[in-house]
């Protein structure tokens, strides 16, 4: 159906006679005028807010560079096991493996007064 | 409708009287067509502007100042489109804008202060608009640019960006919609009368 009955096309000719372009008002272009510059002040505090926003982004992203990391990464030496700080102050992890492996000998003698 | 390029390009550089110059060329059928898309008088200053005001700041993105008109109607169908949606969401429907063309219908029915090319008129817009219910509002107003705007199948692909025979198929289902509600309002008349005459013999 490319088109419609030549009744139908009809109804919506009296349609458009029914409905004609209406006049504006007189008050169309200043209104108009009036919300382009209301949208223009509300994009403006939403660059500014942006602005803000990326500024503070920013300055939080230098505090956690410059302070809150080093520190963070200072204390992860408490949180390290016994061997991995051994192994942290230069002993090589030969020298952890004999001393681990290296049997207790039970002290037999008495101690030279 | 006819904008010369050459405005186009300059109120795209920011120049505000090539604006104006867009605006009071565009906005009387720019009116008329939202108010035929949207069917509510009331708020149509109201779209109107707020088509202009998108079309103020998306300027740029106008790829060529030649394919300005079918830009245009496509910002409008978008604005008229966001206002149903926003319309639908606020539960208003379309009915109570009926009823007041309906009031009208009425009174021109009843008092002879109408002629009846007025009322003939009136019956006109209200069976187009009990028609066009049947529809969703995208075909609503595919189906008004092509019948009532009188947009052909070329000028429809640049306004909504897709190919001419999907265009074709979606002309197809949606008048196909309007045909049958309006055949089946036909009958539903002619069994409203032969009721009548039943009940007149009775």
């Amino acid at each position: 159906m490319n088109e419609f009955p030549r009744e139908l096309q009809e109804v919506f000719r009296s349609y458009r006679e029914a409905m004609p372009d209406p006049e504006p008002s007189v008050n169309f272009t200043p209104v108009l005028w009036e919300k382009i510059e209301a949208r223009r002040s509300s994009f403006t505090i939403m660059r500014r807010l942006t602005h803000g926003l990326v500024s503070l982004a920013t300055a939080a992203a230098l505090v956690l560079g410059v302070f809150v990391i080093p520190q963070v990464q200072n204390r992860r030496a408490l949180s390290t096991s016994y061997a991995e700080v051994v192994a942290e102050e230069g002993n090589s992890a030969q020298e952890i493996a004999t001393a681990f492996a290296a049997p207790l000998t039970p002290v037999t003698g008495v101690p030279a007064q | 409708m006819l904008i010369d390029p050459e405005v186009v390009g300059r109120a795209r550089t920011g120049d505000s009287q090539a604006f104006n110059q867009i605006v009071q060329a565009c906005r009387k059928p720019i009116l008329g067509t939202i108010r035929r898309l949207i069917g509510n008088p009331d708020d149509v200053e109201d779209v109107a502007q707020e088509v202009f005001v998108r079309v103020y700041y998306s300027l740029d993105q106008l790829r060529s100042d030649e394919g300005f008109e079918p830009w245009l109607y496509r910002l409008t169908v978008n604005a008229a489109y966001d206002y149903l949606r926003r319309k639908r969401r606020r539960h208003e429907s379309r009915m109570s804008d009926l009823g007041e063309d309906q009031v009208t219908l009425a009174e021109a029915a009843e008092g002879t202060k109408k002629s009846a090319d007025a009322v003939r008129k009136t019956k006109a817009r209200e069976l187009v608009e009990s028609l066009l219910s049947n529809v969703s509002d995208q075909d609503r107003m595919l189906l008004l640019l092509k019948e009532v705007e009188g947009l052909s199948l070329k000028e429809l692909e640049r306004v909504y960006q897709v190919k001419e025979n999907a265009l074709k198929v979606r002309l197809f289902r949606a008048r196909q919609r309007v045909l049958k509600a309006f055949e089946g309002r036909g009958s539903s008349v002619e069994e409203k009368s032969v009721e009548k005459k039943k009940e007149g013999d009775q």
